[in-house]
């Protein structure tokens, strides 16, 4: 069983895990330089999780990837070439599972000369393919899935993991962004084929600067519409950024002032679309970017 | 993993444990710890005005555990204020228990006391219509595998836990303290007599009762998971209320409801850990030597917490045993034996497969 | 048309400024309730709503029904009490 501490911010996790696919991935993804490999008694990490790669009696021929978090073993087993993927989703399970610090909201963040825009977007919607196409116009990824908003402000933490992506997405956004780190595919997934994408230099170089937020979009893929803006009222935004949130529940009368003091300052728009640099050129030039 | 000795835990609750020393990979395993434990909120409000001084992850965690124990608190006082009034319409008493009657209790018993689910006892005759207008109003049956269902109904005559549709809150609705198949069930009626009203009007044990049951429900238990947490609430209800009068009501509980064996196992386990004085008439010199030999190696040992960071040698011997205690206390033998098989069996098949393929529903990754 | 009323204990409102509506929040429940309404402060600690007619720059005007509707279930949940001054 193999010990590494993955130093990402705000949080760091110490994974353990005897799966050489993971180890692999890992170090193609987050580089070396954010592995510790020998930890000391000097280093810490935020949270403790385990995958763990086992044969269990009547799956002889199929061994299964376990993902457990303290003990807890949270999901259903996958099959061990999915053993990457679910670490991913495992540590987005974590942080949203015990994070209260922050305001939560599952969305994706990008920031250019630290103005952000959030993307709250439940499966589906073409989120992650919208993303990428942001970072391939010189924007920072600061989060895929995981918003960590500073409670009553409109501060965004940065916590800069890889983008997943799937099925159709990956060939496009292979196509804009070539150069581009990739994991191992895991096929077959319940989300279907699915890739890990390491984010831009660009947004690893600034992993530790906050941006503030500007804007929401909630983007919708549709194959038959080119690019169809409807802006949003205040109390729109306020309601898909509420149902987007995974702690407003705890986080209580700070989590509403929190999202209504969002939904105040932020424009929100809704986008169908089925070109995604459409929607980044729309979104830089409301902010002025050339 | 870190190790902490037994003796380490303990002076973290006095206040004696050299925490300044601890590198930060022993913090990191001290969360842990404490929070399998279901101990880290009760840690972060111990230490809240030194808490400045440890590293800024841990005092993260802390914030966290913090936070999440103010918001279950005032569930919970939500939920009690919710339900008094509809079970009343079938039962007259309504009566929290554990956790939840710590919580309505306030004060330092409260702070930081983090728990699954709500435990109220009310009439035999009243459970079934409880039950009824509770699904009524969205709650519903939390998922047993059927085995764990059919037990519950058929020979511990209680119904399964009920959770919330909507705010997820767990409600287990008792109308005794022990199973009355048993044949050890205490007349409710006694115990029932031991009830005192919180500043917000709501029933809870009395404090005498509340010990009492919290050693019924350590020592009569097939599972000890949170026994180290159990202790550490019976400590706190000592320091608050231990007075001539609470050990006059505790052993006239005793003479009307029982279980003297395990409020002395309590009290002792109590007295051992946290250094508290407890009257000799109920010391553990009332049982039997031999008896008390095997009762002592089993729960000197499980009470520990039963973590990766604490050493305690034959601990899973000590647990199985007082796994199988707790069974033979509970149930006739021929019972005993049939439930041992279908559980055990079960037990077996979980170990090797894995819990979830029990699971009925299929958790969402998001 | 103006309603006036008090909030309940446990709820916070907040009203958006571009006029789109209010917010209601129940800190005890965690429930929200999204309203088509604009609620402004007045004295003793109560509330209007009105519709929203040239408030803030803006002329949305709330149909009639919008407002009773939710004034409705706002009542109903027991997170405001009215006021027949």
């Amino acid at each position: 069983m193999h010990e590494v501490i993955l130093n990402t911010h705000p949080f760091s996790f110490r994974i353990h895990t005897n799966a050489p696919l993971v180890l692999k991935n890992l170090e193609r993804i987050y580089g070396a330089e954010r592995l510790n490999f020998s930890p000391n008694s000097n280093d810490f990490a935020h949270y403790n999780v385990s995958l763990v790669i086992e044969r269990k009696l009547g799956r002889l021929w199929k061994p299964q990837a376990h993902f457990l978090c303290d003990e807890i073993e949270p999901f259903v087993p996958m099959d061990s070439d999915k053993a990457y993927a679910m670490l991913e989703w495992g540590l987005n399970w974590v942080v949203a599972a015990h994070e209260v610090n922050h305001a939560i909201v599952h969305a994706a963040v990008l920031a250019k000369e630290d103005k952000a825009v959030l993307l709250p977007a439940p499966p589906g919607s073409g989120k992650s393919t919208t993303c990428c196409a942001f970072m391939a116009h010189g924007w920072r990824l600061l989060s895929d899935e995981l918003a960590l908003i500073t409670p009553n402000t409109l501060t965004v933490t940065p916590f800069v993991r890889p983008a997943c992506l799937k099925n159709k997405s990956i060939e496009v956004v292979k196509g804009w962004l070539p150069n581009s780190v990739y994991s191992d595919i895991a096929r077959n997934t319940h989300k279907g084929d699915v890739v890990h994408l390491s984010p831009s230099e660009h947004s690893w170089k600034h992993r530790y600067h906050d941006a503030v937020l500007t804007t929401v979009v909630m983007p919708t893929y549709n194959a038959n519409t080119y690019c169809d803006i409807t802006p949003l009222t205040q109390r729109q935004t306020f309601q898909q950024v509420f149902d987007n949130c995974f702690n407003v529940g705890i986080l209580g009368q700070e989590g509403f002032s929190t999202l209504s003091h969002a939904a105040d300052n932020l424009e929100g728009y809704q986008i169908t679309f089925n070109n995604a640099d459409e929607v980044v050129a729309f979104i830089e030039e409301t902010h002025g970017f050339a | 993993m870190s190790q902490f000795s037994p003796q380490f835990l303990h002076d973290i609750w006095h206040k004696r444990a050299d925490l300044t020393s601890l590198s930060a990979k022993e913090w990191e395993d001290l969360v842990l710890l404490l929070r399998s434990e279901m101990l880290l909120a009760r840690f972060a409000y111990f230490y809240q005005q030194q808490s400045a001084e440890f590293p800024r992850f841990v005092q993260w965690h802390l914030s966290n555990a913090r936070k999440l124990a103010r918001k279950q608190a005032k569930q919970v006082l939500l939920e009690a204020t919710l339900l008094t009034p509809l079970c009343r319409a079938h039962s007259d008493s309504v009566v929290f228990l554990k956790g939840a009657a710590y919580t309505l209790l306030g004060g330092e018993l409260a702070q930081g006391r983090v728990y699954s689910d709500i435990d109220l006892l009310v009439s035999k005759a009243g459970i079934n219509s409880i039950e009824k207008d509770l699904v009524f109003r969205g709650w519903i049956s939390k998922p047993l595998n059927d085995y764990d269902d059919y037990y519950y109904r058929q020979w511990v005559h209680e119904i399964p836990p009920l959770i919330h549709s909507n705010r997820g809150t767990v409600l287990d609705l008792h109308h005794n303290i022990v199973p009355p198949i048993s044949g050890k069930a205490p007349n409710v009626d006694s115990l029932l007599s031991c009830v005192t009203e919180t500043d917000d009007g709501l029933t809870v044990l009395s404090p005498a009762g509340l010990l009492l049951h919290s050693c019924v429900h350590l020592f009569f238990n097939e599972e000890q998971e949170h026994g180290y947490r159990d202790l550490v609430d019976i400590w706190l209800l000592l320091t608050r209320y231990k007075s001539p009068d609470f050990w006059q009501q505790l052993h006239e509980i005793i003479e009307h409801v029982g279980f003297k064996t395990e409020v002395i196992l309590g009290l002792h386990y109590t007295a051992q850990f946290f250094e508290v004085d407890i009257p000799a008439s109920l010391s553990r010199h009332q049982i039997n030597s031999v008896r008390w030999s095997l009762l002592d190696f089993i729960y000197k040992r499980t009470l520990l917490p039963n973590h990766k960071t604490v050493k305690v040698s034959a601990q899973k011997l000590a647990i199985f045993m007082a796994w199988v205690r707790g069974h033979w206390c509970k149930m006739p033998i021929h019972i005993l034996l049939w439930h041992f098989i279908a559980k055990g069996g079960r037990k077996l098949a979980e170990g090797l497969f894995g819990t979830h393929i029990f699971k009925k529903t299929v958790p969402q990754q998001q | 048309m103006a309603v006036a009323f008090n909030l309940c204990e446990g709820v916070v409102l907040h009203s958006f400024c571009d006029s789109s509506g209010s917010v209601f929040y129940n800190d005890t429940s965690g429930d929200i309730l999204s309203v088509p309404l604009t609620v402004s402060p007045s004295e003793g600690g109560r509330f209007i709503c009105h519709n929203t007619e040239g408030l803030g720059g803006k002329s949305v005007i709330t149909p009639p029904e919008a407002v009773t509707n939710s004034i409705e279930q706002l009542v109903k949940r027991k997170w405001i009490t009215l006021h027949n001054a």
